[in-house]
């Protein structure tokens, strides 16, 4: 997969919390990626099988449809990890990837 | 007289403006985002994902507006290519069942005893036991489908040639697959 600021800004989201559930609106305020292309990327993650999705149990919410939500696969750990391995080495990502000295 | 009236017609300008303020505030994002959605796939997920995050609990009234017209770019962009790789997929869809239906038919008049196909759609398999289990999801960029068959009653030189057939026992090396979607269709 071709790596993007945006993609390298989605990886670090995801990765910071790589057990839990993410929500597309939060992730994109938590990476700044805007909605026209974090879905794109999205769809593609979902695509390779380094994300899965599910639904929010209608059970639990009140007042409000249920949200789709996505979850890092094993695979998806692998790979993102790599691809940020790779982007730290990378100038154009300086000043996205944490741990990387300026 | 005109006075009066004045006065009369300024006292529906509060609860009419309140009125257009609140269908505006409540009710406007959520119809430009039932046309924007129209732009996806009838069955894609999407269409209601964008529609659970309008109504998410971080979303305030305010910011819906502005996430809205945000979604003119997703749908254009996102839904668009979503039309278009489902268009790219049904296609892929009908040659790979019809390859396996052929493949199929052939097989039954080779005295095939035993036949398995598996679906390995990134890094998941499932089994499939007809064309018919494709679906249009299956044919992603990299998904594999592996037939694997044994048992010929008789050596038949009218065997494909892609996998040597061992009589009775199956096969002790994992026959290629014959459909590859990692590469162009024939």
């Amino acid at each position: 997969m071709r790596r993007t600021q945006a993609l390298v800004r989605v990886a670090v989201s995801l990765l910071a919390d790589p057990d839990g559930r993410r929500w597309g609106y939060d992730l994109m305020q938590e990476s700044g990626v805007r909605s026209g292309a974090l879905y794109p990327i999205l769809r593609r993650l979902l695509d390779e099988g380094w994300l899965s999705d599910g639904w929010e149990d209608p059970a639990t919410i009140r007042g409000r449809p249920p949200r789709r939500y996505y979850e890092l696969t094993e695979l998806g750990l692998r790979q993102l990890g790599a691809l940020l391995a790779e982007a730290r080495h990378d100038a154009r990502f300086r000043q996205i990837v944490p741990g990387v000295a300026q | 007289m005109s006075g009066l009236l004045d006065g009369g017609s300024a006292f529906w300008i509060f609860p009419v403006s309140v009125l257009v303020f609140g269908a505006t505030l409540g009710l406007l994002p959520g119809l430009v985002l039932r046309l924007l959605v129209r732009l996806y796939p009838k069955d894609d997920p999407r269409r209601d994902e964008l529609f659970a995050e309008l109504y998410g609990p971080k979303m305030t009234r305010f910011r819906r507006f502005e996430w809205v017209f945000q979604q003119l770019e997703t749908a254009l962009r996102d839904g668009l290519s979503a039309r278009r790789e489902l268009r790219r997929r049904r296609a892929r869809l009908a040659a790979a069942q019809q390859r396996l239906a052929e493949f199929l038919n052939r097989a039954r008049g080779e005295n095939l005893v035993s036949l398995s196909m598996t679906c390995h759609r990134t890094g998941q398999v499932r089994e499939i036991t007809s064309p018919d289990d494709l679906t249009t999801n299956d044919m992603v960029s990299g998904t594999v489908i592996i037939v694997r068959w044994w048992g010929y009653r008789q050596s038949d030189h009218r065997a494909p040639s892609f996998h040597e057939p061992t009589p009775f026992a199956p096969p002790a090396v994992e026959p290629p697959a014959i459909l590859d979607w990692s590469k162009p269709l024939p």
